[in-house]
């Protein structure tokens, strides 16, 4: 579902806390993944550009699909995609869709990512919560840093 | 064997790119996923899809396709159509099923990519 892809750029923001939230509304038909940092923001001039697949911030390139990928994946079964974002005020990514799509893009292992991003960027702290109706299943890497 | 040749045998149709049909084709490459694209495509092959969004203009020229082909009829989306036009990308369309192109360009002569 793109995650790790978009959290590169939480993590290039300088972000301290990246939260994770996928909620599912089997009512609405409908899958919501959000993705906010506190890292260093961005202009509005470059928020509205960060789905273009021909922008992107990394120096020395010109094209950037993490974020154009996850936006097309959204368009495809039928979701949103939102971009929300102010200088030294974090980001704000949210990517909708419906659920029983049939293009709707499996989840992909969670586990795995959250390893990922916790043993590659120890010096960021990474907050998962999927909702599910009333079943919350949260995960904090600080818990695990102090246990 | 190189891009006008191809577009003549299989009646493509060109909607961008046009300049660059003298382009030699190396093998041609079917995947509507992006990131595959990106992994095993080729420099110098035919990308054959049924994406239409822009991000497959991007993709082409990251890994240096030789062209785009959209299969069955598809057409790219405006926004596409119009980064190809500005990456000088050649983005071809057919109205035959994906199967069926790729087996007259395999009969062509052009070789899948190998691993």
């Amino acid at each position: 579902m793109h995650i790790l892809d978009v959290v590169q750029n939480s993590v290039r923001a300088e972000a301290k806390l990246v939260e994770i939230t996928l909620s599912g509304d089997q009512e609405q038909d409908l899958l919501t993944l959000e993705i906010r940092d506190d890292g260093k923001g961005m202009d509005s001039e470059t928020c509205a550009r960060a789905s273009d697949p021909f922008f992107t911030t990394k120096p020395g390139r010109r094209i950037g699909l993490g974020l154009a990928l996850l936006a097309q994946a959204a368009r495809e079964a039928e979701g949103d995609f939102q971009v929300a974002s102010r200088p030294e005020a974090g980001t704000m990514i949210a990517a909708s869709f419906r659920w029983s799509h049939p293009d709707c893009k499996p989840l992909g292992d969670i586990t795995a990512t959250l390893e990922t991003l916790v043993t590659a960027h120890r010096g960021v702290d990474f907050v998962y919560e999927q909702r599910e109706g009333a079943e919350i299943a949260r995960f904090d890497s600080r818990e695990v840093r102090r246990a | 064997m190189n891009l006008r040749q191809i577009v003549q045998e299989v009646r493509l149709e060109v909607r961008a790119g046009g300049s660059a049909l003298e382009t030699e084709v190396q093998g041609g490459y079917a995947s509507d996923i992006i990131s595959d694209v990106l992994a095993n495509a080729r420099q110098g092959t035919l990308w054959i899809t049924h994406q239409r969004h822009p991000n497959i203009v991007a993709a082409a020229v990251l890994r240096e396709v030789a062209a785009i082909v959209l299969a069955n009829g598809r057409e790219p989306e405006e926004e596409a159509l119009r980064k190809a036009r500005e990456e000088n990308v050649t983005l071809l369309v057919s109205s035959l099923p994906a199967y069926e192109l790729a087996g007259r360009l395999f009969g062509l002569g052009l070789p899948g990519v190998k691993k």
